[in-house]
């Protein structure tokens, strides 16, 4: 045996993996997979039904062919691009392709139908690539302590995280906040369809074996979201879906209008994609609506807001494109997979022999590394494949409405049957289509619907979690539901998540005071000249 | 629709859904009963609020509210009833064989007859053809997912 290395010299450094990482990087074959992977993923994205999850999952066998780092890099620019894709279909048709686009919906669609449908593909490209850059920086700088951070989430901290995700009807709906409360308390009920995740009880069944399973989100944002569009789009008797013209230079203006009025919102909602990105179990879906509604909140004009703004689709794509990054560090370095697409890559590394946790940054330094480069390298090359493939997508609007119509609910079903290979799961999307278009015309907001659906297990299953820990604390449920610096933290973004609509409406009440008196001051003199 | 009926048939719908669930209610005891019953009241609540202010509205209002935004509820209800069809056949006759079916009817019956019926013939068969192909070659070639099986394909 040899003398004891200094510890310095037994752990290589991370630039000691820079070089060879890059190196295998411009690999043509990886520069190919990456292409590859980007393209089938925007285009598995942007069908309503195929998740990420599902691409990752279908290419992981492939990949045992190959080298891992290859392997990683294709599963990793798939999960890029579909994430990405999802945007697609929210913008052009107002069907989110993945659940982590439904804000997009929420001012992508309103572009579209004003004409804008290139404004709006563009701004979600961008802000995707954005996000997921930003998401990568931290990954690879950051990784450590964040995921030590990430480890104080625990039943408390992720029940008011959740809550907070929620408070955003308040925000979301503000004209109409009472049918939105009531809208999200459906979908948070929808969501209680199944066993009890605390008490293994079969709940509201109807007398359905089927149902014991519980109503999937996919199978329900299909329904809430495409199957009621193709009734509303029909409804609307137009021949085309919506109109499209494209206007040279409009990426240009698109993205400088990005660079120069929202970097403030790209940065803060990929920070917050990053972080909800790292909690297990919170997603994409989560961090676009928490970011969606940070960004109204802090608007100077919030009412533009679901009207078709440029910062509504920034705010919410660049937020779950930086979700990829988070859900990686938690992955690589302590082996919890932030999403269930971080879980498919986990099984893939594992399966490839390859053990995460800190040590993979040094025994497995050189794979760690060109994983994390390719990701740098796919969010850029997002660019160039995305630009491609939108302006192919658009062409959609140009096809006749009913033929698209036709299309959508083709689609739908399938998408949902691929979940579960259910039946059931059809028939979901379209008892949900219905209640999102009826609904929808009688006020009901679906986007809080689909908000209750999505977060209601994560809420009661934290909720179980923070009751049963209070039968072993002296303070009950108070003490644990308050007791760490983060819940404390979360409950008072809470208080002013709920109390935003009443300040921006008492903000609009004193602007309306001060013209009225500098309208007064004006006529003054004139009144006196007379 | 007037801005009462719509308060009104909303605040009726949260009623009947908590009505719905509430019949279910009957069966669940201890922890599992506390989240649902919370959200029952809530929707109720919501439920009686938006019912009674409608009745309200109506008897206020001297000359009705409406939104207007016309429907061509004929086109809505007759893609809605194909759909509905197309989800009934789609285990019996297969998830191709209902598509097709699906795709054809709904065109020729949908579509644009302003230039002959024969050429809708020709748009909606090519459609369906095309569009059939498509998912087969994606779906089932490329990506492996399982389509729903009946009698035929």
């Amino acid at each position: 045996m040899g003398a004891t290395a200094h510890p310095a010299l037994k752990e290589p450094h991370m630039t000691e993996f820079i070089i060879p990482s890059l190196l295998n990087l411009i690999d043509p074959l990886n520069i190919a997979l990456m292409v590859i992977g980007l393209a089938g993923g925007i285009i598995i994205g942007a069908l309503p039904g195929l998740s990420a999850t599902m691409g990752v999952a279908l290419m992981v066998p492939a990949t045992f062919a190959m080298d891992p780092s290859s392997g990683l890099v294709m599963l990793g620019a798939i999960y890029v691009g579909a994430i990405y894709g999802g945007s697609n279909s929210a913008v052009l048709i107002c069907t989110p392709g993945t659940p982590s686009a439904v804000a997009t919906t929420f001012d992508g669609w309103p572009l579209t139908q004003r004409g804008e449908a290139d404004t709006a593909l563009y701004t979600s490209l961008l802000s995707s690539a954005f996000g997921g850059i930003v998401g990568v920086f931290f990954l690879l700088f950051l990784a450590g302590a964040l995921a030590r951070f990430a480890l104080q989430f625990g039943g408390p901290e992720n029940f008011w995280l959740c809550l907070f995700g929620l408070s955003t009807i308040a925000v979301m709906s503000p004209g109409n906040m009472g049918k939105g409360i009531v809208s999200g308390a459906i979908g948070l009920l929808i969501s209680t369809i199944g066993i009890d995740p605390n008490a293994g009880v079969p709940r509201f069944t109807f007398g359905s074996y089927s149902l014991i399973q519980g109503i999937s989100v996919i199978p329900c944002m299909i329904g809430l979201f495409s199957f009621s569009q193709v009734l509303f789009l029909i409804g609307t008797d137009k021949t085309f879906v919506a109109d499209y013209n494209p206007r040279p230079g409009t990426f240009k203006r698109t993205a400088a209008y990005l660079a120069g009025r929202c970097k403030k919102i790209l940065l803060r909602s990929s920070l917050i994609g990053t972080w909800v990105g790292m909690l297990p179990g919170a997603g994409g879906e989560i961090a676009s609506i928490i970011a969606y509604n940070e960004s109204k909140r802090w608007a100077k004009n919030p009412s533009v807001y679901g009207t078709g703004c440029i910062e509504g689709v920034a705010s919410s794509e660049s937020a779950n494109n930086a979700v990829i990054g988070g859900s990686l560090i938690p992955m690589l370095t302590l082996g919890i997979p932030g999403s269930a697409v971080a879980a498919v890559i986990l099984g893939a590394l594992m399966a490839h022999g390859i053990q995460p946790g800190f040590k993979i940054f040094s025994a497995t330094g050189e794979l760690a590394y060109t994983f994390i480069f390719s990701q740098f390298a796919v969010n850029l090359l997002m660019i160039p494949i995305g630009f491609v493939l939108c302006r192919c997508m658009a062409k959609l609007l140009t096809l006749r409405l009913t033929f698209v119509a036709i299309g959508i609910v083709v689609l739908s079903y399938i998408g949902a049957y691929a979940i579960s290979n259910s039946l059931l799961d059809i028939w979901v999307v379209v008892v949900f289509g219905f209640v999102g278009f009826f609904g929808g015309k009688l006020g009901m907001d679906t986007g809080s619907m689909a908000l209750g659906v999505i977060l209601g297990p994560m809420i009661e299953e934290n909720l179980g979690k923070c009751l049963d820990l209070a039968h072993s604390v002296p303070g009950g449920l108070p003490s644990i539901m308050l007791d760490s610096g983060i819940s404390k933290v979360l409950v008072a973004a809470l208080a002013l998540s709920l109390a935003t609509p009443y300040l921006l409406h008492l903000k609009k009440l004193r602007a309306q005071e001060r013209s009225a008196r500098c309208r007064c001051a004006d006529e003054r003199p004139e009144n006196e000249n007379a | 629709m007037r801005k009462s009926t719509t308060d009104l048939l909303c605040g009726l719908s949260f009623l009947g859904i908590s009505a719905l669930f509430g019949a279910q209610m009957m069966d669940l005891e201890g922890v599992t009963r506390v989240f649902p019953q919370a959200l029952l009241v809530v929707i109720a609540i919501g439920g009686l609020w938006f019912t009674g202010k409608g009745l309200y509205r109506r008897h206020m209002e001297s000359k009705p509210e409406c939104d207007h935004e016309p429907v061509a509820w004929k086109k809505v209800g007759l893609i809605a009833a194909m759909s509905l069809l197309y989800a009934l056949i789609v285990n019996v006759l297969g998830f191709f064989t209902s598509s097709s079916l699906f795709i054809l009817f709904t065109s020729l019956l949908m579509g644009d007859k302003s230039r002959g019926m024969g050429h809708l013939v020709k748009i909606s068969a090519t459609f369906t053809v095309v569009f059939c192909v498509l998912l087969w070659v994606s779906f089932v070639k490329l990506l492996s997912v399982p389509t729903p099986t009946g009698m035929f394909f």
